[in-house]
């Protein structure tokens, strides 16, 4: 795969290296050798059909789940190499947003996006915990929705309780698994507004996992397209779009027939 | 069928191994700070005052069947005034701990392997290891100290509500007044047979959490996994229970 240079604002130093990632579950081999560097403060988002690997990748970048062959290095820390206390470290650095939300069904809104804070910040008061969820919301344009509990929101809503609860800690790298998969247009426009502006607002380096092209476009300095298990093309977002690459053609396009429809089969 | 066999024995001991890991690491975690206090408060009002009216249902009914069937063999040969002190000691012993316990495995250990098998499945448990929180240490810790503190008092309180249940049925239902009817228990019984159940009764408190939260923790599949796993946090919780006794009655007597 060309390595294309990062539109990236930051040194030119990796802040994020993956090299030769495998991963196994059983006799699946569902990352076979991924590649990729990351620079600080870019905003990169992983395009790829179902079952290609991408949540599974994203759980390697966050340490819930480690290499069997290769490395993932954060800021030049690699994730095997780490005990728990030094795991658990290295992950207040980290903000991350689930398909769904993953909200604590028994907390609202307020607790949820609290316990980030609380557990990272014993001595935090009541007023300085207020006031910060108070702002995240503000970050996520949901104001005033503190007391409600997840079952009360909708499939929008929860997702955005989900950012502010990433960002509640002001992470330095924050990671979207499918944030608008499932949701109309127009609230996918909405969401993906939304993340540029907390990733600016943070100067955040962003990963996202998505298979949703328009989303990809509004929030991408960088498109890698992930297949089988690989990242099979990158470039800058404003010339992926018009890649010749036929795998990456037949995803855009979505046309049922071609490489990518051959090579499922073929598997 | 051998490489079946063979591969099954595999994945029991696999299990084992996990179940055990579990256990350990919760453990150490109960020393490790920060404490969970609020989580450890809300446990303990979910699983011991949440559950009297069960324990108390459970006690009252057996203190009365096993009455009624004492008290009907015993009058075969006039030895009605042996029957509560044998009610004390086979309730305090056995019978309060072994059907409190399972009582408690289906209420307590369900509602343990069903929270934590949708937080899995939901991703929640996933969210809250990136947000620097062990499951263990904030899930696992309280509930299972909750579960071994209170079912001890609950089933010293399903000791008196069965003993209750044994008085009012000789008194009032059979007709049959026996004067000092809890002079005739407290005469019988000796402290070891209340200490015995006690011991029983936190054994059994700490199998039921770790076996729910090890059943919800390891659950995959949606929502059928979490209603397999549930079935299966109650039975083996109840089976793991029965099993115990046998050891923790031939140690303890």
């Amino acid at each position: 795969m060309s390595q294309t240079p990062a539109d990236t604002t930051a040194s030119d130093q990796p802040f994020i290296k993956v090299a030769d990632l495998h991963k196994r579950f059983g006799a699946n081999h569902v990352l076979q050798g991924v590649n990729i560097e990351i620079g600080k403060a870019e905003s990169v988002v992983i395009l790829g059909g179902s079952g290609a690997g991408k949540s599974v990748f994203l759980s390697h970048l966050v340490g819930l789940m480690l290499a069997d062959e290769g490395q993932v290095l954060i800021d030049g820390c690699d994730w095997k190499q780490m005990d728990r206390k030094q795991t658990y470290h290295l992950r207040r650095r980290f903000g991350m947003s689930f398909q769904e939300g993953a909200l604590f069904d028994s907390l609202n809104v307020f607790d949820n996006i609290a316990f980030p804070l609380r557990r990272a910040h014993r001595t935090l008061k009541r007023g300085e915990i207020k006031d910060r969820v108070e702002e995240c919301l503000e970050i996520v344009g949901m104001p005033g929705i503190a007391n409600l509990t997840p079952s009360e929101l909708s499939g929008g809503m929860r997702r955005r309780v989900g950012f502010a609860r990433a960002i509640a800690l002001e992470p330095e790298i924050l990671l979207f698994d499918e944030p608008t998969t499932g949701l109309d247009p127009i609230m996918t426009s909405v969401l993906s507004e939304v993340i540029v502006d907390m990733r600016e607002k943070l100067k955040a380096t962003t990963i996202t996992i998505t298979h949703d092209i328009r989303s990809a476009e509004m929030i991408a300095n960088r498109v890698v397209m992930m297949f089988q298990g690989r990242l099979v093309h990158e470039a800058p977002r404003d010339t992926f779009f018009a890649t010749q690459d036929p795998i990456v053609r037949q995803f855009l396009d979505g046309n049922a027939k071609g490489p990518a429809t051959a090579a499922l089969i073929k598997r | 069928m051998l490489e079946n066999l063979g591969r099954r024995t595999l994945a029991v001991m696999e299990g084992t191994g996990r179940y055990s890991t579990l256990v350990l690491r919760a453990f150490a975690a109960i020393f490790r700070r920060p404490f969970e206090w609020r989580e450890l408060f809300k446990q303990l009002e979910s699983v011991g005052v949440a559950s009297f009216p069960v324990v108390a249902v459970t006690c009252i009914f057996t203190g009365m069947v096993f009455t009624l069937q004492t008290y009907d063999g015993f009058a075969r040969f006039q030895a009605e005034s042996y029957v509560p002190g044998i009610l004390g000691v086979a309730l305090l012993r056995e019978l309060a701990p072994v059907l409190g316990g399972m009582m408690m495995a289906g209420r307590v250990g369900s509602a343990m392997a069903a929270e934590l098998g949708t937080m899995r499945v939901t991703r929640q448990i996933d969210a809250m290891e990136v947000m620097a929180t062990d499951p263990i240490q904030f899930l696992v810790v309280p509930r299972l100290l909750a579960t071994t503190l209170m079912l001890p008092l609950l089933i010293t309180l399903g000791d008196l509500i069965g003993l209750g249940g044994g008085w009012y049925l000789i008194n009032h239902i059979l007709n049959a007044p026996m004067p000092g009817f809890f002079d005739r228990v407290f005469e019988f019984l000796e402290p070891f047979d209340y200490w015995s159940g006690i011991v029983k009764s936190t054994v059994f408190g700490a199998i039921i959490a770790s076996v729910g939260c090890y059943t919800g923790l390891n659950t995959q599949g949606g929502a059928e996994g979490v209603g397999k796993n549930t079935t299966a946090a109650v039975v083996n919780a109840s089976l793991g229970i029965l099993v115990t006794d046998f050891f923790l009655t031939k140690v303890l007597t």
